[in-house]
């Protein structure tokens, strides 16, 4: 069980994870907007993110950036409905966890978090 | 091509094989994940085509944007594996992709000036005003009724409204989640979209134009209050998305904005979704216009149906008035019971009988007999400028002066049928219920005489007419697809090739029903019904009634558009490996992609050592007893931790459950080895040395490279070779086990019957081989892990068994008994208890 932070530009679609992943036992932030979620994961340790690539000022990856600069140890899941090569390398070189494709099934999202938590601090 | 990877490829080819092996097998792993998620994501999508539950279209398109990065990334892999190798790949796969997100795309609507029209321009614009606007415009300037004044603020507006606030991908994000069956969820999603209409800005080249028309009224003495109603295009068409919409009445200037936006967010109520996509409509098809007109303060208002059963009346013999005090709404909402008037059909409609209002405590109606004759005129003459029936909005205000607000066709006809499997009465069937169990790959019922198949092997022989029983379901079976009456499978998923296929012919389906193979007697007659996963011995009557079609989907502009889309996505045309058409330039779909990646990803890894064991510096020697020379190289989780460091391993700390299974049957206490003969390859000593190298030298040893869940082994014997590799996990439809089998030191003829007993016996353990010369070629595939350990462990005796019979075998007599005898004793490795 972990802290888990949830960015998405959408509300809804942030606290259907939330949802979804409180059911696992997991506790779960939700935000939208990214200098509320920066100044959460200042403030708290933040095991696992995830993030939807397409946010409201920054892109994802550039979220992940300052993510990995405030908190290494941070495992950050990418979460695309538009995925591309260029963005998915990107990711891989910040040091992305996983970077998942849209639409993603309830049950795959629940592995990548768990073993997410186990692989522990990157 | 990328040329750095190349060069990095040959490198590392020369200088460091072992890393290279290690990268290959990697990109082999990527490659079965990649696998598995494209079928799953093609499953989905041909789910959709069979109408298995209905979605938006932006889940369509997101779908089709996960297969096409799946598929992307599982070209990828094999290109890693072997770069240069697969020339023209990626570009079949650039062109296969390219036409199918030309099918898949919607045209962005358009989102330019006009913004606003007044209702009189409508019924010229009909995209512009959309349904409601167009035809009301329409029939007020055709008949010269009376209708309130008003503006029309335009599609295009709309359009432009999402671009300028970017909320198309927001939307269809959220609309990619609407699942018609989970309510709940749709409400949740709904608040969301209408939260992100409701929170836009009108853009700035909207605004003012609206206010521009809203002063050229006021100039005229018209200052509100304002009705404003949707007037989506295609609504009032096809569908009339009655009563889906918003209206907002009694609207005062400055609250017009915000009308607007509550009228555009009533697009994705959750009715309005729902309804939308139960017609197949995508949300950029019916883009919203909206009527802005003068509120008449009505004293009564109502509908009209032009053509009525009435209460006890013949059917569509009379017009029927409906009418309520006040305004409509109430009416349109269902919330009240109005008062009825009904009229004949006639030029000069007579008022035929009156139900008072239900509110109506006097229970009189309130209506004039002389407005209802004149509502009902109104009707008749609509109904013969629309050619249809219609149903007609009206209202009356305090003067008594009548306006018509609003007239569409007055649906009679046939509902949507709601798409679903279809259920079938359960009868009473006497007939002996011969199997029970698996899972429907593609749904109908079946006659035949079984005709029992190994797999893909000889289905040239297959009749006609049949039933077909097979262990696996191989993507073969569709090159005899229309001799087929059903097909029941002891293995095999939904997801497999010829599932889908089955799905697109209408062909029945069970799929993992286990021991069909063992219970279902070939020859006899059955009769397969695969909704119900069972199998009856004869003929079923009550089944015979019900032959499976294809499911014929609706003709909705949704299905017409998957089918386009589908057509570069599931059809398998790429059947035979073996046919020179097995080429990227044969692929006509990504399935045909999907398939020949994942054939040449396993040839790949066949052929992952060269023939002078390159990249096994780092390999580990097995310290055995036996007298073979095997060296052990671990990739991933191969090898317990226990084990410690060292050259040599010994084979009880090996983890990798193919290479345990394996040896299990290279040391069985059966299998007798010649203590003074040590098993390396003469034949390369012979060669390289004339026996002057080291004897353990391990070029001239077996090795086996394994994981936990991998093992590609080369064994060496004498003077032939075998190469097996093999992958063994949890899902059944990644697992295989490739085997090949040359040379030996006796005469030909002898090889040859050697060769004649392992076929015989693999193909007795289900086992599809094809043999050439002394070459033989074996393959197991799709089945679960407990059935490819005990073979692999039969494999393993079978090896050590037949290490020397080139030699001792004279006879295809002694061939057959050998065969017998080995069959007899080990039994328990095929037998799938």
């Amino acid at each position: 069980m972990g802290h888990i932070l949830v960015l998405d530009d959408i509300a809804d679609a942030g606290l259907m994870l939330k949802r979804l992943l409180e059911r696992q036992g997991h506790q779960v932030t939700v935000f939208t907007e990214e200098e509320e979620a920066l100044a959460h994961i200042r403030a708290h340790p933040v095991e696992v993110a995830i993030l939807d690539i397409r946010l409201k000022k920054m892109s994802g990856v550039e979220m992940l950036e300052e993510i990995k600069k405030i908190s290494p140890s941070t495992r950050v899941i990418m979460l695309t409905g538009y995925p591309t090569l260029e963005t998915a390398r990107r990711a891989q070189q910040l040091g992305a966890f996983d970077y998942c494709i849209k639409p993603i099934e309830k049950e795959e999202l629940e592995e990548k978090v768990a073993s997410a938590l186990k692989a522990g601090p990157t | 091509m990328n040329l750095s990877r190349l060069f990095k490829y040959r490198i590392l080819k020369v200088f460091a094989p072992g890393k290279l092996l290690r990268q290959k097998y990697e990109a082999f792993k990527e490659l079965l994940r990649h696998d598995k998620r494209s079928l799953e994501l093609i499953t989905d999508l041909e789910g959709l085509l069979q109408g298995e539950r209905l979605v938006d279209w932006a889940r369509v398109e997101s779908l089709v944007r996960a297969l096409r990065w799946s598929v992307g990334r599982l070209i990828d892999s094999l290109i890693s594996m072997h770069p240069a190798a697969y020339a023209n790949l990626e570009e079949r796969f650039r062109q296969l992709e390219s036409s199918l997100v030309k099918s898949v795309t919607l045209p962005p609507g358009y989102a330019g000036p006009p913004y606003t029209i007044t209702l009189a321009e409508a019924a010229r614009a009909p995209e512009l005003a959309g349904g409601k606007a167009h035809t009301l415009s329409r029939l007020l300037k055709e008949t010269g009724l009376p209708g309130p004044r008003g503006l029309v603020i335009t599609t295009s507006a709309f359009h432009h409204f999402l671009e300028h606030n970017d909320l198309r991908h927001r939307l269809n994000e959220l609309l990619a989640q609407v699942q018609l069956d989970d309510w709940e969820r749709l409400a949740e999603l709904s608040r969301e979209m209408i939260a992100l209409v409701q929170n836009a800005g009108i853009p700035p080249a909207v605004g003012p134009e609206i206010a521009q028309r809203l002063e050229d009224f006021r100039e005229q003495g018209l200052e509100g209050p304002w009705a404003l109603r949707s007037s989506a295009w295609r609504e009032d068409g096809e569908a009339s998305f009655a009563g889906q919409y918003a209206s907002v009445l009694k609207v005062a200037t400055p609250e017009v904005w915000e009308a607007y936006k509550q009228v555009l967010a009533s697009k994705y109520s959750p009715p309005a979704v729902a309804y939308r996509i139960r017609h197949g409509l995508a949300d950029q098809e019916t883009p919203m216009a909206v009527l802005l007109m003068e509120m008449i303060e009505a004293a009564m208002s109502g509908v009209v149906y032009t053509r009525s059963a009435g209460a006890g009346e013949p059917p569509e013999a009379c017009v029927e008035v409906f009418a309520l005090t006040g305004v409509g709404q109430r009416l349109m909402d269902g919330r009240s019971i109005p008062e009825v008037h009904y009229l004949s059909r006639e030029e000069s409609p007579r008022l035929l009988r009156s139900l008072a209002a239900a509110s109506d405590q006097g229970g009189r109606a309130r209506l004039a007999p002389e407005t209802a004759v004149r509502l009902a005129r109104w009707g008749m003459r609509l109904e013969e400028l629309a050619g249809r029936p219609q149903d007609i909005e009206w209202c009356q205000d305090k003067q008594g002066n009548l306006y018509l607000l609003q007239s569409r066709p007055l649906n009679t006809g046939t509902l949507l049928r709601e798409t679903g499997e279809m259920e079938i009465e359960s009868r009473e069937i006497a007939n002996p219920l011969l199997l029970e169990g698996g899972v429907t790959a593609s749904p109908g019922q079946g006659m035949g005489q079984v005709c029992l198949v190994q797999g893909e092997e000889n289905l040239a022989k297959v009749p006609e007419g049949v039933v077909l029983v097979s262990p696996i379901l191989p993507p073969a079976f569709a090159g005899i697809i229309q001799h087929l009456r059903a097909v029941v499978a002891d293995c095999g998923s939904r997801a497999s090739h010829f599932a889908m296929v089955a799905r697109e012919y209408g062909l029945p389906v069970i799929v993992g029903a286990r021991k069909a193979t063992k219970l279902l007697p070939p020859g006899r007659a059955v009769t397969v019904d695969a909704n119900h996963c069972r199998v009856y011995l004869g003929e079923v009557e009550s089944l015979q009634g019900q032959p499976h079609r294809p499911h014929a989907a609706p003709a909705t502009p949704f299905f017409t558009r998957l089918q386009r889309v589908m057509e570069f996505v599931s059809p398998l045309y790429l059947t035979d490996p073996a046919s020179p058409a097995f080429a990227p330039p044969g692929c006509r779909s990504l399935h045909d992609l999907v398939r020949f990646v994942h054939e040449k990803g396993m040839v790949e890894m066949f052929s992952l050592v060269g023939r002078h064991g390159r990249g096994l510096g780092r390999a580990r020697r097995l310290d055995t007893d036996l007298p073979l020379v095997m060296y052990v190289l671990d990739l991933e989780n191969g090898i317990s931790l226990e084990a410690g460091p060292g050259k040599d391993v010994q084979p009880q700390f090996i983890t990798s459950g193919p290479m345990r299974a394996c040896w299990q049957g290279l040391s069985h206490p059966d299998v007798y080895w010649d203590k003074s003969l040590l098993h390396i390859d003469w034949e390369e000593l012979d060669r390289v040395s004339a026996g002057l190298i080291n004897l353990r030298s391990a070029a001239l040893a077996s090795y086996a490279i394994i994981s936990r869940d991998y093992l590609h082994l080369v064994l060496r014997f004498g003077y032939h070779f075998a190469v097996l590799d093999t992958l063994c996990r949890e899902d059944p439809e990644a697992n295989y086990i490739t085997f090949r089998f040359k040379g030996g030191g006796g005469s030909f003829e002898n090889r040859l019957l050697r060769i004649r007993l392992i076929q015989i016996i693999l193909e007795w353990a289900g086992f599809v081989v094809h043999t050439r010369g002394d070459l033989l070629e074996a393959r197991f595939q799709r089945r679960e892990a407990s059935r490819i350990l005990s073979r692999l462990t039969l494999l393993g005796l079978l090896q050590g068994k037949t290490r020397l019979l080139d030699m001792a075998l004279t006879s295809p007599e002694q061939v057959y008994q050998m065969a017998e005898a080995f069959k007899e004793r080990y039994q328990e490795y095929v037998s799938e208890a």
